[in-house]
């Protein structure tokens, strides 16, 4: 006697390049998972976390006056995927997830959070039986001196 | 005495679905009834009430509550006998087509409820999480929301190991009962517990089937489509990467083995082959996680995964205790509020109204 709904599973087997493989928390409490891969663009946000001026007695030798306090540091990874529209359907949650965490090792499973930038997004019209959809996730600050 | 007059649990596909999104509200409604009026009737000028319980620190001056479905009336009490109240004659009174009861405002003096909220742990234990405290209205009645308490034991983060077929989550939900205790003067009840319910890391969305209840994801033995807790229509297995599918493993599971059923197929739909596992009957109860089989030959391309009941009755139905409380089936709260009915009184004079049975 069937107890639940017959759910249907794609298996993807297909080799990947540069994979990032996230699982996040959807409204329901329930765990989805994708593997992002081929493009993915790195870039970093810092800030300055402030700087002062010291007293130089010698200006020949002095190396100069402004010396930082610390520093800000926040790596972004953006992914995207090229999909059909029913997997849009589940992957757009991924936007307003409380909690999405990146694989960082699989024996053991090892997870890190990460934070998906907020914001608003156009994700596809209607005719589109395959849209791209584009995420920026913020990563862990870099621990800096200060 | 307390009573729970309304509790969320409701009726889905003929099974009782005790599972609520504890991100919305989780309420309970609850009635005080200090005594029931047996009878009610006029003599002379005045209106005798029977009741079936009259404590000695009910006096003549003070105001009781009399309580009926749809109405409260304040009475002042002119005198007492034995288990017999008797207040100022009033017409409307014989009007009400309606049992009732009596709250002794006046005499029970501070009363409130005190609701003690406990999850159940990984070891099947009773934990208490907190204490509510609350008062009631007119009509006796007082709502008791419990979800405030219940988030605290969620966590967001992925705790699954991806080791094991169906493994419990405790993080992403657990079950809870309540007890319910009432207090006046030096008084101070016994508790009472509730039955066990359940809770899950969610949230249900406007206008979705059940309200605050998570009742479509509640696998039930009456009914075949009870869903996965996942927002894909079909959910993508990358191979080699950890992956599994969040169901609820609920309580009316209890007494079966289930097992994980899976039919792969191949690019054109052919089904390559059958697979059936038994699943964990120890994790239920809870929000779980389940596993894929996994290791697919390359021509794989989709299967269908499900869980069906084996038919076979185990032997951990209803064994297992909640801190010495029982599962579901060996107590239960009263749902629908009892109204003790009130009689004639055998030779009672003249003017008597017909009380509804």
């Amino acid at each position: 006697m069937r107890v639940t709904e017959k759910k249907t599973i794609k298996v993807d087997g297909s080799c990947k390049s540069s994979p990032v493989y996230v699982s996040w928390l959807n409204v329901y409490g329930g765990r989805e998972h994708w593997l992002f891969d081929k493009i993915q663009t790195k870039s970093i946000v810092t800030q300055n976390g402030g700087s002062y001026e010291s007293y130089v007695s010698n200006i020949t030798t002095s190396r100069g006056f402004r010396n930082e306090i610390t520093k800000v540091a926040r790596p972004l990874l953006s992914v995207t995927a090229m999909v059909d529209i029913e997997d849009i359907e589940g992957l757009k949650t991924i936007l307003y997830s409380v909690n999405v965490e990146m694989l960082v090792s699989q024996n053991p499973v090892k997870w890190q959070t990460i934070f998906p930038q907020v914001g608003s997004f156009r994700i596809n019209d209607t005719k589109q039986t395959k849209a791209t959809i584009e995420i920026t996730f913020e990563l862990a600050d870099i621990n800096i001196q200060g | 005495m307390i009573t729970v007059i309304q509790d969320p649990a409701i009726l889905v596909n003929g099974r009782m679905s005790k599972w609520f999104p504890v991100h919305q509200p989780i309420s309970f409604t609850l009635q005080r009834r200090d005594a029931n009026s047996t009878q009610r009737y006029k003599v002379g000028n005045e209106i005798h009430f029977k009741l079936d319980q009259l404590p000695s620190s009910v006096k003549a001056g003070q105001t009781v509550a009399y309580v009926t479905p749809s109405v409260t009336i304040n009475l002042v009490v002119k005198s007492i006998t034995g288990l017999y109240l008797k207040v100022a004659f009033d017409p409307y009174l014989l009007t009400i087509n309606a049992k009732g009861f009596i709250n002794f405002t006046d005499a029970f003096i501070g009363h409130y409820i005190e609701t003690k909220v406990s999850y159940i742990d990984a070891t099947l234990t009773k934990i208490l999480i907190g204490t509510v405290k609350t008062k009631t209205d007119s009509f006796g009645k007082s709502k008791v929301s419990v979800q405030e308490l219940l988030k605290t034991r969620c966590d967001n983060s992925n705790q699954f190991l991806y080791n094991a077929i169906n493994k419990k989550q405790l993080n992403e939900g657990s079950g809870f009962i309540l007890d319910f205790r009432e207090a006046f003067n030096t008084f101070v009840s016994a508790y009472v517990p509730s039955n066990s319910f359940y809770f899950a890391n969610g949230s249900k969305q406007l206008q979705e089937p059940n309200g605050y209840n998570m009742g479509e994801f509640v696998p039930k033995l009456t009914f075949s489509e009870n869903k996965f807790l996942s927002v894909f229509k079909r959910p993508t297995y990358f191979v080699g990467y950890p992956f599994s599918l969040s169901f609820i493993y609920s309580d009316l599971l209890s007494n079966f083995q289930i097992q994980r059923k899976e039919q792969t197929k191949g690019i054109n739909g052919a089904v390559i082959a059958n697979t059936t596992y038994n699943i964990f009957g120890a994790e239920r109860n809870n929000v779980n996680r389940l596993m894929l089989k996994q290791s697919y030959p390359s021509t794989v391309k989709t299967l269908d995964v499900w869980l069906e009941s084996s038919g076979i009755q185990t032997t951990w139905n209803r064994t297992d205790r909640y801190g010495g409380y029982a599962e579901e089936g060996t107590f239960r709260t009263l749902r629908t509020f009892d109204y003790v009915a009130e009689e004639k009184r055998p030779g009672n004079d003249a003017f008597f109204t017909r009380i509804r049975s």
